[in-house]
């Protein structure tokens, strides 16, 4: 940390000052500074850009650029800020692209979505936007929503006439010397979900990959800011509703944070089990929808087997199997009985009766390794590069994991290690799931334990202790949380302003996004055959690509 | 590779003899029973005393208020199934005790209902308030309005009273003073 | 008269429709309890009438062409490949006493017959105006051409063993000692088989998530149904050929009759389900290395271990 302080001091900053144990936070005076910043944060570790966020301040005439970078082998972080002018045609700032190869994406999006541009970019193009919303800026504080739908069909003929106009470029290159072509792996496709892939393609070798994402855009980082600090959770949640109650425990946390509130043992306890809970859902759905892209649908029926016990512990606690709204600033929303305990217990039983099986067929299936076993083959130099996190980074070796870098809730108290394969291929990622699946079985029986003896001894009172009051307008602040989800690492950077009743912004760092941004280096030269095993083993959510 | 692919198929083949959990007919049953569920809404128009929280909070404002005819608490929710996403926030900020006025958990499935809809006034829960509860409130009011009155008229009335008591005593008494002697 | 009762009841038209009909509710039956579910259990007596609602639904569903196909490619095929589908039926001897056609060549008819399918199918997804058809065609074409070698070469060998062409008198001949000497050649014959009806691990031509639907993808209504008839005839047509072939056809333990061939073909059906629940899909490379790297060897392995039984174990080549 005092080498990161050593490199800032040299430049002209506003202040440099610690943020927890291992972030350090610090202003510049100067924008066109950044990318030397940031490249001798490189050469001295900090090889990962992990997202890039402004902030309009449309009161004090500004944007407030947010820049975080992450060294996943030492753990040290920074984050650095710096101001920019507001006004369209100097909103501008140089691009850490050409140095920083996992900030493409994130530079598109603060273009697309505040108009900021980005000199020296490679290629700055609109994303997750429709076309009805190219040229302007929907997340700034002066936008007109209202006038932008008033016109609903003019702004879907916009789209079509696009579109058709791809669809006559495309096929420009089939002719008598060639069958080069464009094929859309599109959203109506059976195996892709609502994401497009322009995959350009010579019969059935693949030349190239261009993804076309946005088709669950709900503009969720805006709606947040229309409701209150408890109202939001809702919108929290569905970044991806299989694993809703991990998001949510990122939000409130920063929350809690700014607000300087305290929560109790037995709430953060709680959050551990529901957690892990939640984390066991969406997993298994997850190793189901890899083997479906290999055509093999009975792993993903005898996951839904199992699954089905965990989401009745869910429906009898909170009232509702997935989009539970469990999780609230000040702790857990409800409180526990004895039954849910015991319906909890079918679930682990369930589960330790068929892992033998599930192991001995379908991860070791002879066929499934000679199909997966070479394919997508990530390096860990890759990890680092592009900003890789959760079940792919770990497949390949690099021992990254937010619930013990960085402990939040009961994390602490938890033992548990890091979970990695060797090589980083499709089916490393596949054996992978299986046993995290199997480490949050262990974590959920010694979190229950912990829950257990302590209502015994009288320490919890599960029915009183649950929840802590957290005051209804907040001050000035802002604050972030990492929380580890089940698709990766999320960061959530909240600002709020004084006396505030609901955010001023809300940043959500979606581990999907970095994921899609390989699908291009890794699926060129091979086969169609490899296009939905490859996209099915990176566990691509897209909810979260898109929210 | 032969011998290991007739391994898989035989262990595969084992699930034949578990029995699937999907016993009940659930086009009429349910398969799991929750105290808390969070279902369809039952409005209690009596206890409820008109606060707007349940508006206040509803992140998706799928709450109307319904206007009564009375003076005080004269509000009521309904609630628009069609935007409502079952978050259950209104139940929890209602203040009234010891049961609350607006109740999702415990009710029928949402939207679960069979049949064609015609029309989109089938998916809202409406409070139905029967006119003997708005006459008998409306008397109730009255008759308060009634007793205040004279209530006030009385204590006009005693007011008026004292004043003259202060007043009386000045018309003409002998004075048994003495004088100076 | 007996003409036209075999043509129409049995075994024809409508034992043809009577089978699609029962083999796809078993088919999804059998996979459910691999599952751990349930399967059709609304309609009927255990869910049996829900193939029949689903087949009418296709037959009154509209049959869409969409702009810029050919034609006589794409209205046509189905029906001629339907209808190719049904004539082996024909040749197989199905009890003692009833086989339409009783001829000296019925196994050559059988394999050759089989062997067209896939031309047709290819011009299907030929003829539709869609790059995904149109890679389903190619690999139809593909996979077929690998598997059909080291079938026919299977197939042969009881023609060999027993030194006649015929099919009734391939099963009058059959007994316990063939069955034994013909296993390897049924085994490879059930892999060959698996290739040919695009079923796992071979279903290259089928892949759901790699080119939507196949040749399939355009077709909707009756024009769909006419393809998945001819598929289902054409199942029944392979698994009539291993029962008679391999496991002796009519013959069973006491008596003779009808029941034991249908028992026989639901067991290779089941067999074929289990490795269907097991196996992911490989891929096209994989499969051509697979074939000729080790299938058509083994093929002429076991020919060559037929002349070899037949000249040593039964009795000397007449």
């Amino acid at each position: 940390m005092l080498k990161i302080k050593e490199i800032l001091q040299e430049f002209n900053t506003e202040y440099i000052e610690d943020y927890k144990t291992t972030w350090v936070k610090a202003k510049i005076k100067d924008a066109t500074d950044i990318a030397v910043v940031a490249q001798r944060l490189k050469k001295n570790g900090l090889r990962t850009i992990a997202t890039i966020s402004p902030t309009d301040f449309i009161d004090e005439n500004k944007i407030e650029m947010n820049y975080f970078f992450e060294d996943l082998i030492t753990k040290r972080n920074c984050w650095l800020k710096c101001d920019i002018p507001r006004e369209l045609e100097q909103c501008k700032i140089e691009s850490l692209t050409p140095f920083f190869k996992g900030a493409n994406w994130h530079e598109r999006e603060a273009f697309s979505m505040f108009g900021v541009k980005f000199i020296n970019h490679p290629d700055l193009r609109p994303i997750i936007v429709s076309q009805d919303f190219y040229d302007k800026t929907p997340f700034r504080k002066d936008f007109d929503w209202d006038a932008h739908e008033a016109d609903t069909l003019k702004n879907i003929q916009t789209i079509v006439d696009a579109f058709k106009d791809e669809e006559d470029e495309n096929d420009k290159g089939i002719g008598e010397d060639s069958s080069e072509t464009v094929l859309n792996w599109g959203p109506t496709h059976p195996a892709s979900g609502p994401i497009r892939l322009k995959v350009h393609c010579d019969g059935e070798d693949v030349i190239g990959i261009d993804p076309d994402i946005g088709f669950v855009w709900r503009a969720l980082e805006h709606l947040v800011t229309k409701k209150d600090f408890i109202g939001a959770i809702v919108a929290v949640e569905r970044l991806c509703f299989m694993d809703n109650i991990n998001s949510m425990v990122g939000y409130v946390q920063a929350v809690e944070e700014i607000a300087d509130v305290e929560i109790t043992e037995f709430a953060k306890w709680m959050r551990v089990l529901l957690g892990e809970v939640s984390r066991i859902s969406s997993h298994a759905m997850g190793m189901g929808g890899f083997y479906n892209a290999l055509g093999l649908h009975t792993v993903a029926m005898w996951n839904m087997d199992i699954r089905e016990f965990f989401l009745d512990f869910l429906e009898s606690y909170s009232g509702a199997r997935i989009a539970t709204a469990a999780i609230e600033p000040g702790g857990v929303r409800y409180g526990l009985q004895e039954n849910m305990l015991k319906e909890l217990q079918l679930g682990l039983d369930k589960f330790d009766n068929t892992k033998e099986d599930i192991k001995a067929i379908f991860i070791n299936n002879p066929t499934m390794k000679m199909r997966a076993s070479k394919q997508g083959i990530i390096s860990p130099d890759m990890v680092e590069d592009y900003s890789l996190c959760g079940v792919v980074a770990r497949s390949s070796g690099v021992k990254v994991d937010v619930r013990i870098d960085e402990p939040y809730a009961a994390y602490d108290q938890v033992k548990m290690d890091y979970v990695v394969q060797k090589d980083g291929s499709a089916k490393d990622r596949l054996v992978n799931l299986f046993e995290e699946l199997e480490q949050s079985i262990d974590i959920i029986k010694q979190a229950k334990k912990h829950i257990e003896v302590g209502i015994a001894s009288g320490k919890f009172n599960p029915t009183k202790d649950h929840m802590v009051k957290v005051p209804k307008k907040l001050p000035k602040g802002e604050a972030i949380s990492r929380v580890e989800w089940s698709r990766g690492e999320v960061l959530m950077h909240l600002v709020t302003q004084e006396k505030a009743t609901s955010p001023y912004r809300l940043k959500m760092k979606a581990p999907s996004f970095n994921h899609t941004m390989m699908l291009d280096k890794l699926l060129a030269g091979q086969t169609l055959s490899d296009i939905p095993l490859i996209f099915g083993s990176l566990y691509i959510c897209q909810g979260d690509l898109d929210r | 590779m032969i011998l290991e692919l007739i391994k898989k198929v035989y262990r595969v083949s084992k699930a034949l003899g578990v029995k699937s959990p999907a016993q009940k007919d659930v086009r009429h049953l349910l398969m799991h029973q929750a105290d808390r569920y969070r279902g369809e809404h039952k409005v209690d128009y009596e206890t409820c005393i008109g606060c707007d929280s349940c508006n206040k909070i509803c992140p998706t404002n799928a709450i109307l208020m319904k206007h009564l005819p009375f003076k005080k608490q004269n509000i009521v929710p309904e609630v628009n199934l069609g935007v409502c996403i079952f978050c259950g926030l209104c139940e929890d900020v209602c203040p009234t005790k010891p049961q609350k006025s607006i109740i999702l958990s415990g009710g029928r499935y949402d939207m679960l209902s069979g049949g064609w809809h015609e029309d989109q006034e089938n998916f809202w829960v409406h409070v139905d308030v029967p006119q003997e509860y708005i006459d008998s409130r409306l008397e109730a009011e009255e008759a308060a309005r009634v007793k205040k009155e004279l209530a006030q008229k009385k204590k006009e009335a005693q007011l008026a009273m004292k004043d003259k008591e202060v007043k009386a005593p000045i018309t003409g008494e002998p004075d048994f003073s003495g004088g100076n002697l | 008269m007996e003409m036209i009762f075999n043509i129409v009841v049995f075994p024809g038209i409508l034992y043809i429709l009577l089978w699609t009909v029962a083999l796809f509710w078993f088919f999804r039956k059998f996979m459910a309890a691999l599952h751990k579910r349930v399967g059709p259990s609304f309609n009927g007596p255990a869910g049996s009438y829900q193939t029949l609602f689903d087949l009418s639904k296709l037959l009154t569903k509209e049959s869409i062409t969409p702009d810029g196909v050919n034609p006589y490619l794409f209205s046509i095929m189905p029906i001629l490949a339907a209808t190719i589908a049904i004539v082996p039926t024909a040749v197989i001897p199905w009890t003692e006493y009833v086989t339409v056609v009783k001829s000296e060549y019925s196994l050559l008819a059988l394999v050759v017959l089989i062997g067209i399918e896939p031309f047709l199918l290819f011009l299907t997804g030929f003829g539709s105006n869609n790059k995904y058809s149109f890679l389903g065609g190619i690999r139809v074409l593909t996979q077929m051409i690998s598997m059909e070698t080291a079938f026919f070469l299977s197939a042969l060998s009881p023609a060999l063993l027993f030194g006649t062409l015929s099919l009734t008198s391939i099963v009058e001949q059959s007994s316990f000692v063939s069955f034994i000497i013909l296993l390897p050649g049924f085994m490879l014959y059930f892999i060959a088989l698996l290739g040919l009806l695009d079923q796992p691990p071979f279903n290259i031509p089928d892949a759901e998530q790699e080119i939507v639907y196949g040749f399939y993808t355009e077709y909707s209504g009756t024009n769909y149904f006419l393809l998945k008839l001819a598929e289902f005839a054409e199942f029944m047509a392979v698994f009539a050929g291993a029962a008679t072939l391999f496991l002796g056809g009519y013959k069973g333990l006491l008596f003779d009759g009808y029941s034991f061939l249908f028992l026989k073909m639901l067991l290779i059906a089941m067999l074929m389900m289990a490795i269907r629940a097991a196996t992911p899909r490989i891929t096209m490379k994989q499969m051509l290395n697979f074939s000729w790297s080790y299938l058509v060897p083994l093929s002429l392995l076991n020919a060559a271990w037929i002349m070899f039984a037949k000249i040593f174990l039964i009795g000397g080549v007449s």
